[in-house]
């Protein structure tokens, strides 16, 4: 039924509070998820308005970056109400349903259960993680009277209890997952720049460079991973930055090798040749064919390997030879923990259960975009 | 009649909605005849011929309909009953020899077991009749073929190595996918004259599939056309080239040289394209691009009707000459 | 075939020599030199500078860099890894001393990944969209997904500090020597329940996904569809012609798998007092102890080399394909 015009423009005025203009169009799911995430901001500036606000008289960049950060939402998600309303009106108008291929990745990823609450887990560590100082309980690194605060059990004041020195477990998980989650993203970033690179470059100059540069290669996939991680930080003392390039200049090999392929197949293939006879340069179809084609398996690789570095910090962490406490990490938490199985079950417990929680929402996440992405071509071949 | 299909409908169920590929196909087919079914791809020719033995794979069905074989119905048969059928009673082959042979077992295996399973042969005998049979096929030195793995053979041989293995079920009635598709021009013809020699043999009737009008014409006796799933035109071979009906069969065939109305006429493609059959037309399915379409062609799909001897059409403007 | 394994044998040469070349190197991109890193051991600080550069020329560390090379890629050949800094033993005997400890886990885990992952892969690929392809598809992914030192400790605060089935550490009890030779057997079997679990269960939940897709592939395929058409028992269509086309990759996928076994092994030895390869390399890196490092991590990488050769070798003797045409991979 088509709207009149004075309607649109009452959902539109509605659209100022975020997910009212969706319930007025019938996305009852947009619009209550966006109502309960507003609600949920303003409750944590509420809640924690005294945090938000000091945080602009400490020296700390990363208080600053945490309360920005929660006041720009607002703002945001209010454009976001408004912008997403406009689109579904345009829309209703148009009386067209888009079929691009992208529209059906979404809606086949968005039929997937698993996969969008994995979102979900994973958008919410990562806001946890940035806006640590103003969620966080108490001092992570605080430790008030030892004898007293020591081995507390999980209830509501110490969420997931206290450790050997008193210090709060829910709130040195949270800084904790800075660290974690940090690492992982980055050295998964910079273990698929380098393989992008390497293997283009291997592509492109082709001959003995090509030959050269892969059997690199297969030496470094000789090794098993975590032999090398723990070859390179026996070598270079470990901090948070040598770690990320320790992490991220072990895991290239893969990326490389299948960027190189693609782009091998698309140098063969009929349409660029026939670009290049109308006169377009190699490099410039490759890349624009590049793209698209080999999109869809950097996605689905890149969550995997996210999930493989935050692991392998995790280990490298455990095993003391991470990153060392007292800064936290989940993984060093865990080792702490360790030691404390009878008495205190909650150290070890917690830390990595947040960790596998993360580990299995990538995994998710990685098979629900691998679905939504590449839908399997079984009509083809009957049809 | 060997086989009777009445009514026969089936689906895929996908995410985005029930693909009904084959919508509605009645046909016979008798003892030793030879009947050919052609369409465009994508019309749901070879959706009818997994029908038959109940093979369309997972999302989709036989939805209804009756396939009476050797007068038992093939659809509420229990699978034990329709496993003897398969092979025994129905023998198939397909459009790629290379995909439809397993690729890890030497060919005289693959028909030894055949021949063990049907034919109720010891191991030893069958290894034997695996090799008479592929000498059968008109396949040189079968003793050594029989021991080839299938990615040894050339494509003309691998073709040659399936017909053997349906052959070794020694089946009534054999349903030939596109078998000469993926062939080149001169293998066809041998292909085409062993399926003809081995049916002379065995007294079998053939249903071959194919887009390929001019082979199926130049095999069969009885034509089907079909289009998004529906039979719009059945007819002798010979009265179907001399005066097509449906007007879909009249561009096929106008799209042929040598074999349309007159050398003259000039060749002629059917415009558009065939229908998403997610998303069919409504009315009859042709309307969008058949040249003598009206208000009528839009309202309900046209039934077939009987126009002559032995031969009807699905579409509203036979009556009038086109 | 036999022309097959000596061609790949001898691909494999430069392999080698790669890897040795990358283990020296990178002990050499350190900041200082080794000689630094055997002077930071314990109980070794007060040294005569006279001493240190005699020990410096023991070591063959006053030699220029590309000499230093070629005495290690020759001492290598000749399986001479040097001495180790911190336990003053030559690292060769140590190595061996540890490689039996850890295939043991290694190899039972691939036991159990096995055993495991097949019949669910196959189940679960056999009754797709049942619920218990459902299950296993989930949880599969989430077994892959939990941390092994994790799952570990867990493990271990449940049935060894808790309830006291397993023990919680250690190869064997104290009081082992006084055991008859089944009880010996029992007691190492024992005390080998946890750590293997714990490596084979995430194999096992990975093979199954492997399995099960793989399964699946093949199961669309024309020629199940065809072997359907000819008649088959639905049990030969699938064990007879699914089956083993889709076990054929999976040799290779064990092949792979070996370095994600010796990665992980680090982690479970070290949790559970296990004397393997794996606790000495992590051993050697806290201390710091570089010929031990620069030797288990050779060892390991040519462990790795060595499996995938005889996966590919296997792969060949099974797949008529493979030695017929070049090599598929690569």
């Amino acid at each position: 039924m088509p709207r009149v015009d004075a309607e649109r423009d009452d959902i539109r005025a509605k659209a100022w509070v975020p997910g009212l203009g969706h319930l007025v169009l019938g996305r009852v799911g947009v619009g209550v998820q966006l109502i309960m995430f507003t609600t949920l901001v303003l409750a944590v500036i509420a809640w924690r308005w005294d945090r938000v606000v000091g945080a602009f008289s400490t020296p700390f960049f990363d208080r600053w970056l945490a309360s920005i950060c929660l006041l720009l939402v607002v703002p945001l998600i209010i454009r976001f109400s408004r912008w997403d309303v406009n689109r579904i009106l345009r829309e209703e108008d148009q009386r067209y349903r888009g079929k691009s291929p992208w529209k059906v990745a979404l809606r086949r990823f968005g039929a997937n259960r698993l996969a969008v609450w994995s979102i979900y887990v994973i958008a919410s560590f990562y806001v946890g993680a940035l806006l640590a100082p103003i969620l966080a309980p108490y001092d992570p690194a605080a430790i008030p009277d030892v004898m007293t605060n020591r081995y507390l059990a999980p209830s509501s004041v110490h969420l997931f209890g206290t450790d050997e020195f008193g210090r709060d477990v829910f709130s040195r998980a949270l800084y904790g997952a800075r660290v974690s989650l940090s690492i992982g993203l980055l050295a998964m970033i910079i273990a698929k720049s380098i393989g992008t690179l390497y293997g283009a470059v291997a592509a492109y100059f082709g001959g003995i460079v090509d030959g050269v540069l892969m059997r690199i290669v297969d030496v470094w996939i000789a090794f098993p991973t975590f032999y090398l991680m723990l070859m390179l930080v026996g070598v270079f003392e470990a901090n948070i930055v040598v770690l990320v390039l320790i992490l991220g200049f072990t895991a290239w090999p893969g990326t490389a090798r299948f960027i190189r392929g693609e782009i091998l197949s698309l140098k063969n293939q009929a349409f660029t040749e026939s670009a290049r006879a109308i006169g377009l340069p190699a490099h410039q179809i490759i890349v624009r064919h590049l793209i698209p084609s080999a999109l869809s398996p950097v996605l689905v690789t890149a969550a995997l390997a996210v999930a493989g570095m935050i692991g392998a910090e995790a280990s490298l962490s455990f095993l003391g030879l991470g990153i060392r406490p007292p800064t936290p990490s989940w993984g060093n938490m865990v080792a702490g923990g360790q030691d404390n199985l009878l008495n205190a079950w909650w150290m070890a417990f917690f830390p990595g259960a947040l960790l596998t929680l993360t580990l299995i929402s990538f995994s998710l996440l990685a098979d629900g975009l691998r679905d939504a992405l590449d839908p399997k071509a079984l009509m083809q071949k009957y049809v | 009649m060997l086989l009777a299909v009445r009514d026969l409908r089936s689906a895929f169920f996908l995410d985005e909605g029930e693909l009904w590929a084959v919508d509605g196909v009645s046909f016979d087919v008798d003892a030793g005849e030879t009947v050919g079914l052609v369409g465009e791809s994508g019309c749901g020719k070879t959706i009818v011929a997994l029908s038959l033995l109940r093979l369309i794979p997972h999302p989709g069905r036989v939805v209804s309909g009756r396939i009476m074989f050797d007068g038992t119905d093939l659809l509420p048969l229990r699978p034990e009953p329709l496993r003897r059928v398969r092979g025994a009673g129905i023998g198939m082959i397909f459009q790629e020899a290379s995909a439809a042979l397993n690729p890890v077992y030497r060919i005289g295996k693959q028909i030894a077991d055949v021949l063990r399973l049907h034919q109720g042969l010891t191991k030893h005998a069958a290894d034997r009749a695996a090799v008479r049979v592929l000498g059968q096929m008109g396949i040189p030195e079968p003793e050594k073929r029989a021991r080839s793995y299938p990615f040894e053979l050339s494509g003309g041989m691998k073709q040659r190595a399936m017909i053997a293995i349906a052959m070794a079920g020694q089946p009534k009635l054999l349903v030939a996918d596109e078998p000469t598709t993926a062939l080149d021009l001169t293998v066809q013809t041998e292909i085409i004259d062993l399926l003809l020699y081995i049916q002379q043999q065995h007294h079998m009737a053939i249903l071959i599939i194919s887009h390929d009008l001019e082979m199926v014409a130049g095999m069969a006796h009885r034509m089907m056309v079909m289009y998004t799933g529906r039979i719009v035109e059945t007819a002798h071979t010979r009265d179907f080239l001399a005066e097509p009906v449906h007007p879909y069969s009249k561009g096929l065939l106008a799209a042929i040289p040598q074999l349309g109305a007159g050398s003259r006429a000039p060749l002629t493609a059917i415009g558009g394209a065939v229908p998403d059959l997610l998303a069919l037309p409504e009315g009859c399915t042709f309307h969008p691009r058949c040249p003598h379409a009206d208000d009528e062609c839009l309202v309900s799909p046209p039934p077939m009707k009987s126009v002559g001897d032995s031969r009807a059409c699905a579409c509203y403007k036979t009556g009038m000459r086109l | 075939m036999l022309k097959y394994t000596l061609k790949r044998l001898l691909l494999s040469v430069p392999l080698v020599l790669g890897i040795v070349t990358v283990t020296f190197f990178i002990s050499h991109l350190a900041p200082g030199d080794p000689m630094d890193m055997y002077l930071e051991q314990p109980r070794q600080r007060q040294l005569d500078p006279e001493v240190i550069d005699l020990l410096r020329k023991k070591y063959g560390l006053d030699q220029p860099i590309h000499i230093q090379y070629v005495t290690w890629v020759k001492n290598i050949a000749k399986g001479d890894f040097g001495v180790s800094f911190r336990h003053r033993r030559p690292v060769r005997s140590m190595i061996l001393e540890a490689i039996p400890y850890t295939l043991q886990l290694t190899i039972l885990a691939i036991i159990l990944d096995v055993l495991i992952g097949l019949t669910l892969g196959i189940i679960s690929a056999v009754k797709q969209y049942s619920a218990l392809d459902k299950t296993v598809t989930v949880g599969s992914l989430a077994v892959y997904a939990i941390p092994s030192f994790w799952l570990a400790l867990m493990l271990v605060m449940i049935f060894s500090v808790n309830l006291s089935w397993f023990p919680t550490s250690q190869t064997r009890s104290m009081d082992y020597e006084y055991m008859s030779a089944l009880g010996k057997l029992f007691d190492r079997l024992w005390h080998l329940a946890l750590p293997v679990f714990v490596m084979g269960v995430a194999g096992a939940a990975s093979t199954a996904r492997y399995m099960r897709n793989r399964l699946l592939e093949v199961l669309n395929e024309e020629y199940i569809v065809a072997a359907r058409a000819r008649g088959f028992r639905e049990r030969t269509v699938i064990v007879k012609h699914a089956l083993r086309n889709a076990l054929i990759p999976i040799i290779t996928i064990y092949g792979m798998s070996l370095p994600f076994l010796l990665g992980g092994a680090t982690v479970i030895e070290t949790i559970f007092a296990w004397p393997g390869m794996g606790r000495l390399t992590v051993g050697a890196v806290a201390a710091r102890d570089y010929p031990l490092i620069m030797a288990t991590t050779t060892i390991a990488a040519l462990l790795t080399v060595f499996g995938n050769l005889l996966a590919d070798i296997t792969y060949a003797a099974v797949d008529p394909r493979v030695s017929y045409d070049a090599p598929r991979r690569r």
